[in-house]
Parts: structure tokens; C-alpha cells; sequence
């Protein structure tokens, strides 16, 4: 049960690491001996290395701003108590329910009628409206379980507003302000569907992979890029996971109630 | 003017000083266009289309046979899907929740990690598996299994299906073993006591109790695969059309606005009714519990 399980979930990565080092160009499961070309002429390639640098540069923009937005947002709905609080969460978290397709399709239709040109700027737009509501989640879960007392004790001992939110408020927050980091880079680099809708004749990785399908089953340069990929983002992961461990070992959580997020509150 | 109220309106100055700018996004980039696209639906627009308000769009996509057809194939792969990933993803809640042991953080990150892989490289992948001269064929000719290679395995409504069904592992397995683990073992013990077999606990006691979190992960992943674009696109061909493969012809290749529009109202109409319909379920179980 388990090994179905895990080949479910890992073999179809593992396959491709296989054929991205096997000798091959048909496609053949035998393996015909070690090699690395598929890897040379992957690297290359210069329109799989500009996918790839355009999904890092849309990421690596849209995520510093999606975690000022989610944060905002994430504090206006914990911290203020006001009529109508509940339904401004909710609605703050429409994007991550209504299905991407939609979300780039109006888009789309919206961006055509304004005269916008459709480019890696609307990619960028669109992930911040998708990747902030997912900041917000994950850091208002965290603001949630803040011990105001703490505040209290702050203000009472003369700090500043400022320097309450510098010095107790974000380092409280800062393994959740880490984890959507991650979570809202690891979206934006992955996001194919409304990518496809707004990106005009830019390519993002997703998008460059999925052009390349069109013209095949078995391409090598397709296996040594995502082999590369996948192999970086076990390594992220599993790197954010340690950094998780670490911080609920400290703060004396179970790091499986942290993984789930219903820690004890 | 009372305490309370100055605070009050304090507290909303503040608020609506924080908020504004999320807010303010929402407002022009999602709501804005969504409201736009239903607006489109409702008109004749396009290239042949002078933008007067009709009912044209819904009429010719419910008149039609091929986008009848269509929308009822979707809702069947997707039910099937679906099904498919909870039958398997229920064991290994299990087996999370109560066996596991010292491989359960593993394991769990194991599943997590898999869902924040490429997911078009993950399609990519199942492709090689499923094609005409892929693995799966490849190996049961090899054993001599079959003399032809299956071809039903791809671009067929089969091949969306077990694409899907692969997806989103996670979000389904993660929220029913937390509702698991959150079971006091005490009653599934004291059921046994009782004299209940595996079967018996597991339809009277276990299931009942982790009812929550099967509605949660049903209420996470029925409506993205409703909607899914990639996998039909990959791996659908012909037959394996979903409505987001005609809602992409209509934008992209037929520039017909307006049906496209409609069939997107559909998918948001039924979207909506899923997700109220299942919070509503979800609300009135925790009141009984």
C-alpha cells in the first residue's frame, strides 16, 4: 500500500530523472547507458534558460509585494475589531477558491478591453492577487495564536509603536512570514493556468514546457530541465522544512501539528 | 459619545488605513474582471458581435449538443477523479493517522512536498508513462501481457482521469488524517471492547468523527479539477476534452467572446453552489457535534 502510494507520487519524477541520463533518443525504458547531453544541449537552449529566468523574475518580484499585501490584510482581519470583519476575510480570500481558469480568463478579457498589452508585467499583476490572500491565510493563522500580553508588557515598559511591531510583533511572525515566502514563490514559479491566460508571447517555464509538449512525447531537453527543476525544489522544501522543525522544536510545538496547522493554541 | 463607540470608529479608521490598499486590488484586478467577464456572457461580442445585451451565448451553449456534451463529461471525469484520489488517499490518512509510527513525519512531508513539485512536469511525466510507446505499455508487452499496445491509455477521458486523480494527494490526505488524529482513541478502543470488528469501527465510529475533514478536502479539490486546464490539455486529445478546453478554443482560436464568457459563467455558477453548499454542510455538522 505504501509502495503504490509513493510510486504514485515519486515515480513519475523519478522516471524522468532516469531518461534525462539514459543514452537515448527514442524513447526506450532500457537504459542504454550514462550521459549527460541531454543536460549539455538543456542548458543550451537558450529559450528553456529565458523561461526559466522569466518564472524566477515574476516570483522573485511578486513576493516581497504579496507578502506586504497578505500582511496588511492579515493584520486588518485579526487586529481590528469592526462590522462586516468575517466577511472581509472571506472575501479577502476569494482568489485562492475561484478557479484559476476563471481568474485568467477575466483577466484576459479584462486587460484586452483596457488596451493593456499582455506581458510578463500582467503575469506579475495577476500572481499578486492570487499569491497575497495565500500570505494572508498562513500569517493571520499565526497573528491568531499571538499572546497580546506580550504587547502589553512592551508598551508598558515604554517602547514605541514602531518599535513593538520591529522588535515583538515581526520576529514572532517571521517563521510564518518565512513560509509564505516560500509558499507564495513556490506558487508564482508553478502557476501554469492563469500564467497561460495574461502571459501574450512571453514564456514562463510552465508555459515553455507545456509549448514544448506539442511536438512530442519524448524530449530530452524537456527531461534534463525538469529534472534540474524538481531536484531544486525538493531541496527548497526540504530546507524550509528543517527551518520549520527547528523553529517549533524551540518553541516546544509538535512539528506535526505545525505541518497540519492546527498547532496547540 | 460613549467610550465604545469612539473606540469603534477607532477601530475602523485603522482598519480601512491597513486594508485599503489588499482591498483596493481585489476590487480592480479580481472582482473588476470577473464582473466584466459575466457582463460579456450576456452580450454579443467578439469580433461579430456589436456588444447588445442577449441571452444568445447560454442559449447556444445549452441548444448545442457538442457543449452539453462537454460540460457532463467534465462533471464525470471529475467526479471520477476525485473518487479515485479519495480511495486512495484514505488508506494512507489511515495508515498516517494510526500506523505510521516513526516514518509519520516523513511520510507526511513526503506527500506535502510532492504537491509543491511543477505540475506540469508532473503531467509531462505521466504522459511518457500512458503514451502508445510509454511505460506502462512498454512493460506489459514486454511480459507479454498484451500484443498491442492499449491505446486507450491516452488522449482518451481515461487518461484525464488518472492524471487528475494523482494531483493534489495532499489536500485531500492531510486534512482527513488531522481529522483522524484528532479521533479520541479511547472510544475506537472502547468500541472494540464492545466487540466491533475493524469494519464496524471504522463505519460507526471512525468515519462519522472524521466526517469534517472529508468535507474539507472535497470542498478544496472537487472545484479545481471541475476546472483544471493543464491535464485535458496535456493529455486529453479529442475525446478528453474538458469545458476549460472549450473555454480556451473560444478566447484563444475562435475569438468568440460571449460563448466563451457563458461557459466560464457556468463553471463560476457551479463552483459557487459547491463551495456555499458545502460550507453549509460542514456548519451544520459541527453544530450537531
Amino acid at each position: 500500500m505504501l509502495l503504490s502510494a509513493a510510486a504514485i507520487l515519486l515515480g513519475p519524477f523519478l522516471l524522468l530523472g532516469f531518461l534525462s541520463f539514459n543514452d537515448s533518443r527514442a524513447l526506450t525504458f532500457g537504459f542504454r547507458g550514462f550521459t549527460l547531453d541531454s543536460y549539455v544541449s538543456a542548458l543550451s537552449d537558450p529559450r528553456a534558460i529565458e523561461s526559466i529566468a522569466a518564472s524566477l523574475l515574476v516570483a522573485g518580484v511578486t513576493t516581497p509585494i504579496c507578502l506586504a499585501l497578505g500582511t496588511l490584510a492579515a493584520f486588518g482581519v485579526v487586529r481590528f475589531d469592526f462590522r462586516g470583519r468575517a466577511t472581509l476575510g472571506g472575501f479577502m480570500g476569494l482568489p485562492l477558491v475561484v478557479p484559476s481558469l476563471l481568474v485568467g480568463v477575466g483577466a484576459l478579457v479584462f486587460f484586452i478591453q483596457l488596451d493593456v498589452d499582455l506581458s510578463l508585467a500582467t503575469v506579475g499583476l495577476m500572481h499578486v492577487v492570487v499569491g497575497f490572500p495565500l500570505v494572508m491565510a498562513i500569517v493571520a493563522a499565526q497573528l491568531y495564536r499571538f499572546d497580546r500580553s506580550l504587547e502589553e508588557a512592551a508598551l508598558d515598559l515604554g517602547a514605541t509603536r514602531r518599535e513593538l511591531i520591529w522588535f515583538i510583533v515581526i520576529p514572532y511572525l517571521l517563521p510564518a512570514l518565512a513560509a509564505a515566502a516560500i509558499f507564495a514563490f513556490g506558487w508564482s514559479f508553478n502557476s501554469f493556468t492563469l500564467t497561460y491566460f495574461v502571459i501574450g508571447s512571453e514564456t514562463t517555464f510552465p508555459v515553455w514546457v507545456f509549448g514544448r509538449l506539442r511536438r512530442g512525447t519524448n524530449l530530452p531537453v524537456v527531461n534534463a530541465i525538469s529534472t534540474l527543476v524538481t531536484v531544486v525544489q525538493v531541496g527548497v522544501v526540504y530546507a524550509a522544512w528543517a527551518l520549520l522543525r527547528r523553529s517549533a522544536v524551540r518553541s516546544g510545538k509538535d512539528v506535526r501539528d505545525v505541518m497540519v496547522g492546527q498547532g496547540p493554541s | 459619545m460613549s467610550a465604545a463607540a469612539s473606540s469603534g470608529r477607532l477601530a475602523r479608521r485603522s482598519a480601512a488605513r491597513v486594508l485599503s490598499a489588499p482591498v483596493m486590488v481585489l476590487l480592480v484586478l479580481f472582482i473588476g474582471p470577473l464582473i466584466y467577464l459575466v457582463y460579456v456572457s450576456f452580450t454579443e461580442a467578439g469580433i461579430t458581435g456589436d456588444g447588445s445585451l442577449t441571452l444568445g451565448n447560454f442559449q447556444e451553449i445549452l441548444g448545442e449538443p457538442i457543449y452539453r456534451e462537454v460540460m457532463l463529461d467534465t462533471v464525470v471525469i471529475a467526479v471520477a477523479a476525485m473518487t479515485i484520489l479519495f480511495l486512495v488517499a484514505f488508506p494512507v490518512a489511515c495508515y498516517l493517522a494510526f500506523r505510521a509510527a516513526r516514518w509519520e513525519i516523513p511520510l507526511l512531508l513526503a506527500i506535502v512536498l510532492t504537491d509543491e513539485l511543477n505540475p506540469l512536469i508532473r503531467i509531462y511525466a505521466w504522459r511518457i508513462m500512458l503514451a502508445r510507446d510509454g511505460l506502462i505499455n512498454s512493460v506489459l508487452q514486454g511480459f507479454g501481457v498484451i500484443d498491442e499496445p492499449v491505446a486507450a491509455l491516452m488522449f482518451t477521458r481515461l487518461s484525464v482521469i488518472i492524471v487528475l486523480s494523482t494531483t493534489s494527494l495532499s489536500f485531500v490526505v492531510v486534512p482527513i488524517y488531522a481529522a483522524m488524529k484528532a479521533v479520541d482513541r479511547d472510544l475506537l478502543e472502547a468500541a472494540r471492547d464492545l466487540g466491533a470488528g475493524w469494519f464496524m469501527v471504522m463505519r460507526e465510529v471512525l468515519l462519522p468523527l472524521s466526517a469534517p475533514g472529508f468535507i474539507a478536502a472535497m470542498i478544496i479539490v472537487f472545484v479545481p479539477m471541475l476546472s483544471d486546464f493543464a491535464a485535458p490539455a496535456v493529455v486529453g486529445g479529442r475525446e478528453g476534452y474538458m469545458i476549460s478546453s472549450l473555454i480556451e478554443e473560444e478566447f484563444n482560436e475562435r475569438s468568440d467572446w460571449g460563448v466563451g464568457s457563458a461557459l466560464s459563467f457556468v463553471v463560476l455558477a457551479i463552483s459557487s453552489v459547491f463551495v456555499f453548499a458545502s460550507v453549509k454542510a460542514s456548519n451544520v455538522r459541527r453544530m450537531q457535534s
